[in-house]
């Protein structure tokens, strides 16, 4: 059964031809992904044409893929560097306004259509909504280089060691990338700590 | 300081033992430390309040982002995808593909028919190289079947008193006709190998006219498509087919049974030994006498070179034998043109302006086909 394989025994099939097991994998991958991606750049229509320029890096280099190569490390290093290149051209371009799209976890409009109103304090929904903005915000400051580190940590549940292979540096500078990521979101997020506990 | 300011700074042994204390808190909070590790790490903790206080922070942050949702990237996107990696199978390995799906292994007809289209399917260009091949040829037999239909509908709708009672009953006169007719069209050479069928309808209207349904001698495109033709391969063209209807006798009779016989015949090229005859055709439309001599074998069929009295179209009396139709007459003459036979296309003129003085006013003399013939004519001053 396809479903239950390794991501490297997909892939190999894939090398031999198995569409199917692409199909595979893309399912099981393109969740996380998307979001490790959109909570990078902050951005949903970046997001998706970095999503799929990831899994069509993955097909292109589908032949040249080792099985020995974790898929996950292979995966998101490529998502990974494509999210720091995109930084990297997004740094050149003008700071966000209020009137920009906002970040990923509003639905809809601008970062002014979430910010507090006065009688929306009782509403549990827009308080969960305005803390989800407050926390994509305080990942926005983070540097690039804490930002991923955290991301893959918190949310992908990668492993330091595997952290460093995709990101290339040592465990140890992982770890301190992720002290201070954590250190700063801290700080940053520290006056909402009740209004978290307040939620369900 | 930052962590890079941290790695590049100078760090002391101290700063060392710091930083790996730190590390193990992390690697505490995520889980990442084995049993021994583990527990040195849970006695910092429990016996230094700041690392206790540190600890308590970050779990309070990972708290916080735990709780926030993950977004559903777009479907479409894995449309995409998938139509990408079938496009890009790595090394062109289908046939491993179908061998461990099962199903092309097993020869189901299913299986052989995905395999055979998925060269297509992987590549676009290929695919529409293919629909385009197919689609032009889908349309050029509607258009040619379409084109001979309406050739046949057009000859109906432009005279339809030619088509209907007169012509219903052509018997030995309407050979006569017919053999008058195909002597004049017939090139001198092929003459003896000519059939002697008798049409009792009038002959289909030239290329030019039918698309429209109607006579439309203005209609400068469908000229100029003639006029591109070599004119003798049209002439041809157009004594195949009166002699396809020649051959058919009749047809007049039923309109409808006439349309599908000119239709099929003229577009499949039946021969003329391949047109049988209708049974109710006195035996004269499909005689076995192949050449122009042995139409007038028929009782009552004057020799072919006989012109006829010109009484008014489609109407014969009597007993008489019916003079061939204005519109016959134009279309020998348009034949006659074509093989720049242009003293024929002069008395042709002569005899449809006789024999309808209207239908020579409007279309004989507007046909551009004859306009080179009649060009030298109009300038007659009989003519003017």
């Amino acid at each position: 059964m396809l479903r239950d394989e390794a991501d490297e025994v997909l892939m190999v099939a894939y090398q031999k031809g198995d569409v199917r097991a692409f199909e595979v994998l893309l399912t099981r991958h393109r969740k996380p992904v998307y979001n490790f991606i959109l909570r990078f750049v902050g951005s949903r229509e970046t997001a998706e044409d970095l999503m799929q320029e990831t899994f069509l890096r993955v097909i292109k280099g589908a032949e040249a893929y080792q099985r020995q190569a974790k898929f996950t490390t292979w995966l998101y290093t490529i998502a990974r560097n494509l999210c720091v290149d995109q930084s990297r051209r997004a740094k050149h371009r003008k700071a966000q306004s209020l009137d920009a799209p906002m970040s990923s976890s509003a639905d809809s409009g601008t970062l002014l259509d979430v910010l507090p109103a006065a009688d929306m304090g009782s509403d549990r929904k827009v308080v969960s909504r305005q803390l989800h903005v407050r926390m994509h915000e305080a990942l926005a400051r983070l540097s690039d280089e804490q930002r991923e580190v955290f991301l893959m940590r918190e949310f992908l549940d990668m492993p330091f060691k595997e952290i460093a292979d995709v990101v290339g540096v040592p465990e140890n500078t992982v770890k301190s990338r992720m002290r201070y990521a954590l250190e700063k979101l801290r700080l940053e997020l520290d006056e909402y700590k009740d209004m978290a506990k307040a939620l369900p | 300081m930052t962590d890079r300011d941290r790695q590049n700074g100078p760090g002391g042994p101290g700063e060392r033992a710091g930083e790996r204390a730190e590390d193990d808190l992390l690697a505490l909070l995520y889980g990442e430390l084995d049993g021994e590790a583990e527990a040195a790490a849970r006695a910092r903790v429990e016996g230094d309040p700041a690392a206790a206080e540190e600890l308590a922070g970050m779990e309070r942050v990972r708290g916080m982002f735990r709780d926030l949702p993950d977004e559903e990237p777009p479907s479409r996107i894995d449309a995409q995808l998938l139509a990408e990696a079938a496009r890009s199978v790595p090394g062109g390995k289908r046939a491993a593909a179908a061998a461990a799906g099962g199903e092309a292994a097993e020869g189901g007809f299913w299986a052989r028919l995905v395999s055979w289209l998925q060269p297509m399917v992987a590549r676009p260009a290929f695919a529409a190289a293919a629909s385009l091949v197919l689609v032009a040829g889908v349309a050029g037999v509607l258009y040619v079947r379409k084109g001979a239909q309406l050739t046949d509908t057009s000859a109906h709708r432009a005279e339809p008193a030619a088509d209907e009672a007169p012509a219903a009953d052509p018997p030995p006169a309407a050979a006569g006709a017919a053999a008058e007719l195909e002597a004049d069209l017939v090139d001198p050479a092929d003459a003896p190998a000519e059939g002697a069928a008798a049409p009792a309808t009038p002959a289909p209207q030239p290329e030019a006219e039918p698309r429209g349904g109607a006579a439309r001698p203005g209609d400068r495109k469908e000229e100029a498509s003639a006029r591109r033709r070599p004119a003798r391969e049209k002439a041809r063209e157009e004594k195949a087919k009166l002699r396809t209807k020649a051959a058919r006798g009749g047809a007049g009779a039923d309109p409808a049974a006439g349309k599908g016989a000119l239709g099929s015949g003229a577009v499949y090229g039946f021969s003329e030994q391949s047109i049988a005859p209708p049974a109710d055709q006195d035996g004269e439309a499909g005689a076995p006498a192949r050449d122009a001599e042995s139409a007038p074998a028929s009782p009552g069929a004057p020799p072919p070179s006989a012109p006829a009295p010109a009484p008014t179209v489609g109407a014969a009396p009597p007993g008489q034998k019916p003079a061939p139709s204005a519109r016959d007459l134009h279309l020998r003459a348009v034949d006659a043109a074509l093989d720049r036979r242009c003293g024929e296309v002069r008395q042709l003129d002569r005899r449809v302006r006789e024999t309808d003085a209207a239908y020579h006013r409007k279309v004989f003399l507007a046909d551009q086909r004859l306009a080179d013939c009649l060009g030298e004519k109009t300038k007659l001053p009989a003519k003017k």
